[in-house]
């Protein structure tokens, strides 16, 4: 049984919750460092709006927010310097939906640098440290919110998953990280990193709970012109039905690529055990999948360069103190602002974009990107799910990646290529390394089809765990 | 990347870059535009560009009027506003 079941059934006291996640934050978050700020006071009601109502789907339930995502009258700053102090004037619309479920608010996650980033160490406040191993990265970029969600510190926590930065942390911290399709829910409200590619989703300890997340977050919204007027299912309602002749596929590109033996073995574990309930497992090939980093790294930071044009010292957060002109507010903010990750990309993604190397870049990427969305849907006639390991390695080193960075966007290569097709993708715990720290288990699913997703992964989660 | 293009393309991005930085980010360009380049093998003749990865529609709602935030509550989040507009030097000169 998943947490919000489990404390609904016991019909458990809100406030002794409340209380419990605080304590825990104040026992274990001097050391991970996984909120950037606690905004939730001791009662919870400074965050919740409908803690009283007597119903609601999330009644009570705590939650944490990556500082992404505007939660009207808190500080939010993308754990970046360039928007210290900026409060948010309006809510995110999950944060409406939470919040009319009647789910309580705890805090904001750490998280890499305006999401850019696969271990959280690109924060302007220090990096979250894994609760597995506090010398080891949490992943990222929504490292905070898989680490308060491993370390017991919330249940729940929300994070946005651009080219993996859901997967990969809950897969380094043993957690449950759900990246909705593209357009399921609305990203109103959450920062923009790279439109195209961006989904809001949920960190949870079970499926069930990130089905039931979903439910409450998924839908069309007026706001954002790209969310889907796609019916939203009940996810929970498909959990603990059969697997029995689903077929899933196995992209030969994704397997013998360099991942350790730990997350091989707990990929082929994952795959055993949905062929023993009667999926059927079939080879498929994704060529174009080759491309993806190369893709993901002209997409990403060209789309990112054009969103954090906004950020300029004029109308937002921090501003040279002293600028001669107004070029120089610009540049000169931008300069003191920006951490090194985030100027890398935003000038990689100007050189991509300017005259003379659009076409060399941008265009062609487009163009492979298409290549990719074909393949990906000429083999979802034949399958219903991908499945490939989520993450090459367990967590890495504070420190290990951070010099070279090509070697730290290679830590994304699994989850990439269903941000460009669009389609959902969850990760789920498939055991531990020889050190002991977690390695994950992909499972892709078709565009809107998120029922037999989060159903098949339910069933490994369920089998695994009987299995020990 | 030479310094002196990374400057340039800086100056495009309106950031201002130490020489340090320039040199830093110069050589990890080098690097990552080298893993990019992968893709120059590919035949992508008669290929359409994705922008997105569905087809995306305009949409259309009807033109009504609706609360907003409100200017003031909007100017008041910029560093420096003075009578409900925001503040910037000068930028045009006597």
């Amino acid at each position: 049984m998943g947490w919000i079941s489990d404390f609904k059934s016991r019909n458990s006291d809100i406030q002794s919750t409340i209380d419990t996640c605080l304590k825990t934050i104040a026992l274990k978050d001097p050391e991970l460092a996984a909120f950037v700020k606690v905004e939730c006071d001791d009662s919870g009601r400074a965050a919740s709006g409908a803690i009283a109502s007597k119903s609601g789907k999330l009644r009570g339930v705590p939650i944490a927010l990556k500082d992404n995502i505007c939660v009207k009258g808190w500080e939010i700053t993308c754990a970046s310097r360039i928007l210290k102090g900026y409060v948010a004037p309006y809510h995110a619309t999950v944060v409406e939906r939470l919040l009319s479920e009647g789910a309580v608010l705890i805090g904001r996650t750490n998280m890499d640098e305006f999401a850019f980033g696969s271990s959280c160490e690109t924060s302007a406040y220090g990096p979250t440290r894994n609760p597995h191993d506090p010398s080891r990265a949490p992943g990222g970029s929504s490292g905070g919110s898989a680490a308060a969600v491993a370390a017991d510190m919330v249940p729940v926590a929300l994070g946005s998953d651009t080219g993996g930065s859901i997967r990969q942390p809950a897969a380094f911290c043993g957690v449950v990280g759900l990246k909705p399709t593209y357009g399921r829910v609305s990203r109103f409200g959450l920062v923009a990193f790279a439109s195209s590619l961006d989904q809001i989703g949920p960190l949870t300890r079970s499926v069930e709970d990130a089905a039931l997340v979903l439910e409450v977050i998924a839908g069309a919204d007026r706001r954002d012109s790209t969310s889907a007027d796609v019916p939203v299912d009940v996810y929970s309602k498909a959990l603990g039905g059969p697997v029995k002749g689903l077929k899933i596929g196995i992209p030969k590109e994704f397997i013998g690529r360099g991942a350790e033996p730990a997350v091989e073995e707990g990929f082929r574990r994952c795959v055993e055990l949905l062929a023993r309930e009667g999926a059927e497992i079939v080879e498929v090939s994704l060529p174009h999948t080759e491309y993806a980093v190369s893709v993901y790294y002209v997409v990403a930071p060209c789309e990112a360069s054009s969103n954090l044009a906004r950020f300029d010292g004029v109308r937002y957060g921090r501003r040279d103190p002293a600028p001669r002109t107004l070029a120089e507010l610009y540049e000169r903010s931008r300069h003191d602002g920006f951490g090194t990750e985030a100027k890398r990309r935003i000038i990689l993604g100007t050189y991509a974009l300017s005259s003379g190397y659009y076409d060399a870049y941008y265009l062609k990427a487009m163009r492979v990107r298409r290549q990719m969305i074909r393949e990906f849907n000429e083999v979802f006639k034949r399958v219903d799910l991908l499945a490939t390991p989520t993450a090459p390695t367990g967590a890495f080193r504070i420190g290990e990646k951070t010099g070279d960075p090509l070697q730290m966007y290679l830590s994304d290569i699994f989850t990439i290529s269903a941000n460009l097709a669009g389609i959902p993708a969850v990760s789920i715990p498939s055991g531990v390394n020889a050190e002991g720290l977690p390695v994950g288990f992909q499972l892709m699913g078709r565009a809107f089809d998120e029922s037999t997703l989060l159903k098949a992964a339910y069933a490994v989660e369920d089998k695994l765990g009987a299995a020990g | 990347m030479k310094n002196e293009e990374v400057t340039r393309i800086a100056k495009l991005a309106k950031i201002e870059l130490t020489d340090e930085e320039c040199g830093l980010l110069g050589r990890q360009f080098d690097d990552i535009l080298d893993y990019i380049k992968k893709i120059d093998k590919l035949d992508l003749t008669g290929v359409e560009p994705a922008c997105h990865p569905f087809e995306v529609k305009n949409v259309f709602r009807d033109d009504e009027p609706a609360e907003s935030l409100g200017a003031a509550a909007l100017t008041r989040l910029a560093p420096r506003h003075r009578s409900g507009m925001i503040e910037v030097p000068r930028i045009i000169e006597k």
